[in-house]
């Protein structure tokens, strides 16, 4: 049969109204469909939201610094996104999706107070141009953005990393130096740790947003009850971190802290919430979530309890991040009446 | 030589001073051999069994003929060093053979997946690396301590192979860049997992 037996397609009749092409060929109605409005935009200004009492309680401790050391990485990581779009000759629309923001944020908080903003605006533009723009951009990164540029600056910069300024605070009550020592510095030196209620609410020595296990834990909170975090991953590692806790304080409890103390000093409250909830680096197993946040806190204690750092919140969810697509291939759940074999 | 000595060394080598992530040997089946996680958990497998054993015999060659005949015919046991080299990679070599021929009647599809890299395993230097190791350590001059670094050593490099591919199967979707993909991306991945596990830094001690 030629080509000119084939009877001509009736004209398609214009449409009441044109879709687009492109969209077109996606949309698949079937069923009254409600959608939820949740895009990636209202994710992230909900957790800049729960970020913003942490971001008041900085700037009380530690006044300028806070703004300008958030100014810093903000600048970094949103420069990078702009040139990594305009490299790749992308529109620019990553930039109002906000998770720019949320990375500079986040890697703001996990800094020392004290550090030099031009390393911060370094760490700003590692974090986006190594974790995330080498790997297409949001939702195709591997590691967590803000910890590998904190692990980037640990490694160039070890020095100013672990240097801790005295909280403004604290000096005008009369604490007459210049730098401290953290909680869980003087804990891993066996030195006088602060009282619990302080390390709680928050008003020692420490990274700039972090200090407040308080702040971190109802920001943290907001985001599970709001469900725009899984209560998953927070559970597993505070789970994980009790028990560790309590076993090593139970051997020996001259040596080691118990579990309070580790649940409230560091990073651990707002890693649990805020950096062991990204989707990105998380398994998207139910189980896996709970199996990746039991391996953050195991992983945290021990290199709190056995590490050379006092602090592990950051190798242990960038560890965890790189076994994630192992815990993802372990635990696919099984679909009902069992596996297919794969065509 | 304690139960808590060889737990050190073990941890030592396996996490803390992990052969391709601290040490960066064996970099070449970390990157070659690391695109399906079956195969590079089968490779993790081969080279566990292979530095266990080179390690083991290139420990019994240095305290037994090398250092007996450096003495007898030299009057010094260290006489005959230049001779390591060339024995290690001798032993290893046949270890690899041994490997090569176990597969090849056992596990023809993983023999066959593996192609070239089976015998490349010979020149991975993290087995080369592990036994010069085990000579120049302190620690290991024992020969239950040689053996624990030994295996300890493979297993991390199992693990580090095993994690990379399941990397490198997720990032397959991932829209990476056109000069970076394959080995660019595969080295960038290896820097941040060096970077993570440089956590580990202190443990055991």
């Amino acid at each position: 049969m030629s080509d000119a037996e084939i009877p001509p397609l009736p004209e398609a009749t214009p449409a009441a109204k044109p879709v687009p092409e492109s969209r077109s060929e996606f949309l698949v109605t079937s069923a009254p469909h409600l959608a939820a409005g949740v895009s990636t935009r209202r994710v992230m200004f909900e957790v800049v939201l729960a970020m913003v009492p942490l971001f008041v309680f900085a700037v009380y401790m530690h006044h300028a610094r806070a703004v300008v050391l958030t100014a810093a990485t903000l600048a970094g990581c949103l420069l990078t996104e702009v040139l990594a779009n305009a490299i790749r000759g992308r529109s620019q629309a990553s930039l109002s999706d906000g998770s720019a923001v949320v990375t500079g944020v986040i890697l703001a908080f996990s800094l020392p107070p004290s550090l030099p903003p031009y390393m911060a605006f370094i760490g700003g533009v590692v974090a986006i141009a190594l974790a995330k723009a080498v790997f297409g951009g949001l939702g195709q990164n591997l590691f967590n953005p803000a910890m590998v540029g904190r692990a980037f600056l640990m490694v160039c910069f070890p020095a100013a990393m672990v240097t801790w300024a005295v909280p403004v605070p604290l000096q005008e009550i009369g604490v007459d130096a210049t730098t401290m020592a953290t909680p869980l510095y003087a804990a891993a030196r066996n030195e006088a740790i602060p009282a619990m209620s302080d390390l709680f609410v928050g008003t020692v020595g420490g990274s700039l947003g972090e200090t407040s296990a308080l702040l971190a834990l109802i920001g943290g909170l907001y985001l599970v009850m709001r469900r725009i975090a899984d209560w998953r991953q927070p559970l597993g590692v505070l789970a994980a971190v009790a028990i560790f806790a309590a076993i090593a304080h139970r051997v020996n409890p001259a040596e080691y802290e118990g579990p309070l103390f580790h649940l409230s000093s560091g990073a651990l409250m707002f890693g649990a919430f805020f950096i062991a909830t990204d989707y990105v680096g998380a398994p998207i197993t139910p189980r896996g979530r709970l199996i990746f946040g039991f391996g953050v806190g195991v992983l945290v204690m021990v290199i709190r309890v056995f590490g050379a750092y006092p602090e592990g919140v950051m190798f242990a969810i960038l560890i965890m991040n790189a076994l994630t697509p192992l815990i993802e291939r372990w635990t696919t759940p099984v679909p009902f009446g069992g596996h297919v074999a794969a065509a | 030589m304690n139960l808590g000595e060889l737990a050190a060394i073990f941890i030592g080598v396996a996490l803390v001073n992990n052969l391709v992530l601290s040490g960066f040997l064996g970099i070449c089946p970390f990157l070659g051999v690391s695109r399906k996680v079956d195969m590079a958990f089968g490779m993790g497998c081969a080279v566990t069994f292979v530095i266990t054993v080179s390690g083991v015999v290139t420990w019994a060659i240095v305290h037994g003929p090398l250092n007996w005949v450096g003495n007898a015919v030299f009057g010094d046991p260290n006489s005959l060093a230049f001779l390591k080299y060339v024995t290690f990679i001798m032993v290893i070599a046949s270890m690899v053979q041994l490997v090569e021929m176990y597969l090849k009647k056992f596990f023809p599809s993983l023999y066959t997946a593996f192609g070239v890299f089976l015998p490349l395993i010979t020149t991975n230097c993290a087995i080369l690396g592990a036994c010069l190791y085990i000579d120049m350590k302190e620690e290991t001059q024992h020969l239950l301590n040689a053996a624990v670094y030994a295996f300890g050593g493979g297993l991390g490099f199992t693990m580090a192979i095993t994690i990379m591919a399941g990397i490198r199967e997720h990032i397959r979707f991932s829209d990476v860049p056109k000069p970076l993909r394959g080995a660019g991306i595969t080295l960038l991945v290896a820097g941040m997992l060096a970077m993570a596990f440089t956590g580990f830094t202190g443990i055991g001690k």
